[in-house]
């Protein structure tokens, strides 16, 4: 019996750590830019396949989306070369070196056959950017927009991005490799070591997030554009850079929860849906604005996963999902809703 | 005195509303402007459409020698453009401190000595603010939370400071030393836009007036001489004469 | 008939006919589209009502599974099976409607994703009934009276039959009462109830009806397919879905048709392009995601508005004969209408107002003036029921203030200080909103056009409101294309409308110019003559000085001074409270 419960503890926890990194990026993003991400589960699907393509030998096809992100950026931007050319011309030439730079980068990381750690880095250096360029394709135009509209943009946002990872990786799953492969006994549960990194990595993820926003000047500087966009404007703050910068961090930690996640389950295209959905289940705690309550609501979904997974394992997305709506009235009682 | 503000002709409107109809006024360097008259009458979309918030329809707004049109609110601030804020938008989560440091967001990278020293400056002048420093700005009382805005708005080291109805919603000994501290601004040098539903408030403390009546000025002139006029007192209290008037050909 | 009228009938006359004309091979695919649209619709609907549903594919599901397993079991009429199941899914969602709805801003999308899932999750689980995730086969063709429908073109058929009286019902619905209340519920909160929106209630109805579309179109596709399984109903068809109402557009239901066959259409164009490359996976999805984001971005009105541009004008009709009855007004100057003992309002640690007394009797003409942070938009938000307050009483003929929503019926309408009208409809559908708490038909009635007589005569009561205020003729523009000062006017003609006995003014100067005054001074006069009575919230001094009889001044939350305009402007607590009492400084 207590061998049972132990397991679905750690199970437990272990898929709640997964969540909560996905939460923190959820929270990030709407406290700093009112956008609900229904498409943040992309970028666990992005950071795991990425690294899948490294660990192989190949160039990510990450790298596709990139450039032509970056392509599209200088496209969009064109209006620029009319009110002052030079300005125009650093820009596109910008954009060409960043883009220049992650297939450099992704080169030279190929050749020296990094470890896994090393795969990590690279792969993030390659998907965190995503979330900025995406963030200018979708939120920057209309920074004013509602709720409901910026909910459906990120519908679309999710649909195309889960398009393209089948149309560039194909429907069949891809092995990803642990950091450290094996696990250690204790007591009568297996952990492996690979829920270790995942509990290290969120644990510095949070500390780091905090610290941030505590201690620096930026981290301020985001706080006070999500919590007043006009007052932070009126500082001088850019706020679209803010934006910006909350969704790369947000895309970032997605990410990485991906790289980690994927060697413990199927890595697909199609992985970063339902991992997104279920980090919305437990940020929902939070009313998406309250990083420790999100954190305890992903531990309560990692719970519940766990626990109807042995118990009523076909019921068990139904549980977990239903689950979001009493919470979403329990908060909508608490506290007034922005609805803007 | 060189013209730091030259403002021709300004036309704001939103929507179908016309706010500000072609006003023109200019505003020297070292020189403190009011803008007075009733609700209603375009003050706070004058300063909001310098700011950048709000956009001109029509006619040119200079800082400078430079055309501020188009620019975004931030990169006003960065030229030395300013305001407090009649809604004073602070952030409730943040400490006054923070506030105070996030005001100098700009000029960061001056290094810490810079900023303490800065800091320093806005508690000699608002003692206030300094007492209360790691207070959460959504706990403070009105007078105390626009003293944080006016802390914040000198933080930027403004070289056209605009205030927005300091004075509304607070009691009088708040708002004499809230005034006390823009005569000392003023003495130290400041540059300002003044804007004021209490008149007399106002007059005392600029050298200029303007009085706005529905988005066009009706009387302007130095603040001694305002202070006497009875167009003023007109338009906040109007007669009324043109609306009877149109009433009995009806 | 009117040109509109007829280039309908020939388009519809043209979708029924073209399943007889395409190759078997595309029937599939416009019987698909035909099912989408029908849904869309719904959507649609929901769109027009302010909300947004991530589950309609659920509501689908429950149709289909509802018709096909009973169907499948028992064996009887498809009528009665279809009856069945859509029923049992209104039910459904009027239990998730009423417990969601409350749910306000980013909350309500993420809810209805989460029973958008569950649901879909149940399908799959419970596989003793549903077959769990392969389905279950040999579901019987749609049977009526005995008769079987097994040719897909005669189904098709059926099922644009169908999708065009839902047009039919959803586009008279919108000219109906219901239909003004509905888009009324985009806006914020506070205009619904001056004119006596339910608003609660009538969401569920909209959110009921369209699950009921939806749950009708799930159970046309199961009977078509003769197979259910959960795939068609997941997640991804509830974006679909969504990407056809955003981009046919929200302003009309036929906007669903619209977005529903250019959807289709482009994905079986998509999927030709992938074949002849060769290339795996579906493009259409990533192609439909970009779509949706470009359209929000650049269209958010939909295709719609583009396509409405190429019809024939739609014809006026006359509006005339009789109205709804108006109350006669007396000239009882002694009738004590609305009554006001120590109101007061705290919030937070903020006394905002205090020691409020004041009276309104009948035919008086009252102005609230104060300075800026007064208190007077607080006071009159106080009056008309969308704030409650803290202390004292409100007496309205007599009687306590009713709840927001009812003191319409009770004799008082109101405009609003930053003008509220719908700026798509008309300016007399705008008006007509104002019979809104006189009159009764519901949400069936104006869908089948059963309230034909009732709503001609709130629009003949409309007209007859625009008549006294001289904007008649402007009766069939759009509201949002008319001046300020007219919009002002529009909404002083939609609360005449609601026959009241008191009209609330809020800021209806603001933003005009000196001529619109004159207008709206001139009318003002006119109503009083009239014996309407009218509390007025101004800032323009002039204004207010030249046409009211008595001045209410409020300083700091509290009244300072009453009296005629010729009194209050020599007070010298009023002009110390307006020009400030200044500084005791050495001058």
């Amino acid at each position: 019996m207590i061998d049972t419960f132990l397991f679905l503890l750690v199970d437990g926890l272990t898929n709640g750590l997964v969540y909560a990194l996905l939460a923190l990026s959820l929270v990030l993003v709407f406290t700093v830019t009112r956008v609900v991400n229904i498409a943040q589960g992309e970028y666990v699907m992005l950071g795991a396949l990425t690294l899948a393509d490294l660990l192989q030998g190949r160039m990510p096809g990450t790298l596709y989306l990139l450039i032509g992100g970056l392509a599209l950026c200088a496209v969009l931007d064109v209006g620029r070369w009319r009110r002052d050319w030079r300005q125009a011309l650093l820009y596109t030439a910008g954009l060409a070196a960043t883009g220049a730079a992650a297939v450099a980068l992704t080169l030279a990381a190929l050749a020296l056959h990094l470890p896994v750690i090393g795969m990590m880095a690279v792969a993030l250096v390659l998907v965190a950017p995503l979330g900025v360029l995406i963030y200018r394709f979708t939120v920057h135009p209309i920074p004013n927009a509602t709720t409901i509209v910026f909910v459906i943009i990120s519908v679309g946002v999710s649909m195309s991005v889960q398009g393209l990872g089948l149309l560039i990786w194909g429907a069949s799953p891809y092995p990803v490799e642990p950091i450290a492969a094996g696990g250690v006994m204790m007591g009568p549960v297996f952990i492996p070591y690979q829920s270790f990194a995942i509990l290290i990595t969120a644990v510095l993820a949070m500390g780091g997030l905090y610290l941030f926003s505590e201690f620096t000047l930026l981290g301020k500087a985001l706080q006070a554009s999500a919590m007043n966009r006009l007052g932070a404007q009126f500082c001088g703050i850019p706020v679209n850079t803010t934006g910006a910068l909350a969704f790369l961090l947000a895309a970032a930690f997605s990410a990485v929860s991906g790289m980690l996640l994927a060697p413990l389950i199927t890595a697909n295209y199609e992985m970063g849906f339902m991992v997104g959905l279920k980090g919305f289940v437990g940020g929902a705690m939070g009313g998406l604005i309250d990083y420790p309550l999100s954190l305890v609501g992903v531990m309560i979904v990692g719970g519940l996963e766990s626990t109807s997974a042995y118990v009523a394992s076909a019921y068990r997305d139904v549980l977990v999902f239903s689950l979001l709506i009493p919470i979403l009235l329990w908060r909508n009682t608490r506290g007034r809703v922005e609805a803007r | 005195m060189t013209k730091l503000l030259e403002v021709d002709n300004l036309t704001v409107g939103y929507g179908e509303a016309v706010a500000i109809d072609g006003i023109s006024f200019s505003v020297a360097r070292g020189e403190f402007v009011t803008f007075i008259g009733p609700n209603g009458a375009g003050k706070t979309t004058l300063l909001n459409s310098l700011m950048g918030v709000l956009e001109q329809t029509s006619g040119r707004v200079t800082f400078g020698g430079e055309d501020l049109k188009r620019l975004k609110p931030e990169a006003r601030v960065a030229r030395g453009i300013v305001i407090v804020p009649e809604r004073r938008e602070l952030f409730p989560g943040l400490s006054v401190e923070d506030h105070l440091r996030l005001g100098a967001f700009l000029r960061r990278r001056q290094g810490r000595a810079s900023m303490a020293a800065a800091l320093e400056r806005i508690y000699a002048l608002l003692p206030k603010l300094k007492e209360r420093r790691r207070q959460l700005a959504g706990t403070l009382s009105g007078g105390e939370q626009q003293m944080v805005a006016v802390g914040r708005a000198l933080m930027a080291e403004p070289q056209l400071l605009m205030l927005d109805e300091p004075s509304t919603g607070l009691a009088p000994r708040i708002t004499e030393e809230i005034f006390e501290a823009i005569d000392r601004l003023k003495a130290a040098g400041m540059t300002g836009i003044l804007v004021e539903q209490n008149a007399h408030l106002a007059l005392s403390v600029a050298d200029r007036g303007f009085v706005l009546e529905v988005g066009n000025v009706v009387a302007s002139g130095d603040a001694h001489s305002l202070r006497q006029d009875p167009r003023v007192l007109a338009a906040y209290l109007g007669a009324g004469d043109r609306y009877r008037e149109a009433a009995a050909d009806h | 008939m009117s040109n509109r009228a007829m280039l309908a009938l020939a388009v519809s006359a043209v979708l029924l006919i073209v399943p007889w004309l395409l190759p078997s091979f595309y029937v599939g695919i416009f019987a698909y589209a035909g099912i989408y649209a029908l849904v869309a619709i719904g959507l649609v609907l929901l769109l027009q009502a302010g909300q947004i549903s991530l589950g309609q594919g659920a509501f689908m599901g429950l149709g289909a599974y509802g018709s096909a397993l009973v169907a499948r079991a028992y064996g009887i009429d498809t009528l009665v099976t279809l009856i069945l199941s859509v029923s049992a899914t209104a039910l459904v969602a009027a239990l998730i409607g009423f417990i969601t709805l409350r749910l306000r801003g980013h909350y309500l999308p993420l809810a209805t994703l989460a029973y958008g899932i569950a649901l879909v999750s149940v399908f799959t689980a419970w596989h003793d009934v549903t077959g769990g995730a392969s389905g279950l086969d040999k579901i019987p063709p749609l049977r009526l009276f005995g008769f079987e429908l097994t040719d897909d073109r005669l189904y098709t058929q059926l099922i644009w039959i169908i999708t065009l009286l839902a047009v039919l019902g959803l586009a008279r619905l919108r000219t109906s009462r219901t239909g003004r209340a509905i888009a009324t519920l985009e806006a914020h909160d506070g205009l619904a109830q001056a004119f006596g929106v339910e608003t609660t209630a009538l969401r569920v109805k909209v959110f009921v009806f369209s699950a009921v579309l939806a749950a009708l179109g799930g159970a046309l596709y199961v009977h078509l397919l003769r197979f259910v399984s959960p795939s068609p109903f997941s997640l991804l068809t509830s974006f679909k879905l969504l990407i056809m109402a955003v981009v046919g557009g929200p302003m009309s239901a036929a906007g669903g048709v619209v977005g529903a066959l250019t959807l289709e259409s482009a994905q079986w164009g998509l999927q030709g392009i992938l074949a002849r490359w060769g290339l795996s996976g579906n493009l259409e999805v990533i192609v439909f995601g970009v779509i949706l984001v470009v359209m929000l971005l650049k269209w958010p009105h939909g295709l719609w508005p583009a396509v409405e541009k190429l019809l024939p004008q739609p014809t006026l009709r006359s509006r005339a004969g009789e109205g709804l009855p108006r109350t006669a007004l007396t000239a009882n100057r002694d009738e004590l209408l609305l009554r006001l003992q120590g109101i007061g309002i705290r919030f937070g640690g903020l006394q905002a107002l205090e020691g409020i007394d004041m009276e309104l009797k009948r035919g008086e003409f009252v102005g609230l003036i104060g300075p800026n942070g007064a208190g007077k938009t607080t006071l009159f938000s106080i009056i008309s029921g969308l704030q409650r307050q803290t202390a004292g009483r409100v007496t309205l003929f007599g009687e306590p203030l009713p709840a927001g929503h009812v003191i319409v019926r009770r004799g008082m309408a109101r405009t609003f200080q930053h003008v509220q009208l719908m700026p798509e409809l008309s300016v007399i559908e705008n008006v007509a909103l104002g019979a809104y708490s006189r009159t009764k038909a519901g949400f069936v009635r104006g869908l089948f056009a059963l309230d034909g007589e009732e709503n001609r005569r709130a629009l003949a009561s409309a007209r007859a409101a625009l008549e006294r205020v001289g904007l008649a003729a402007e009766a069939d523009l759009a509201a949002g294309s008319l001046p300020l000062g007219k919009q002002r006017i529009v909404e002083i003609a939609r609360a005449l409308v609601a026959d009241p006995q008191i009209l609330l003014l809020d800021e209806p100067a603001a933003g005009l110019r000196f001529s619109e005054k004159l207008t709206l001074v001139k009318i003002l006069r006119q109503l009083q003559a009239e014996h309407v009575t009218i509390l007025l919230v101004e800032h323009d001094m002039e204004l207010v000085m030249g046409c009211v009889e008595r001045l209410v001044v409020l300083d700091r939350g509290r009244i300072i001074a009453q009296g005629s305009p010729k009194d209050v402007q020599a007070d010298p607590a009023v002009i110390a409270a307006y020009l400030g009492g200044g500084r005791d400084k050495a001058a």
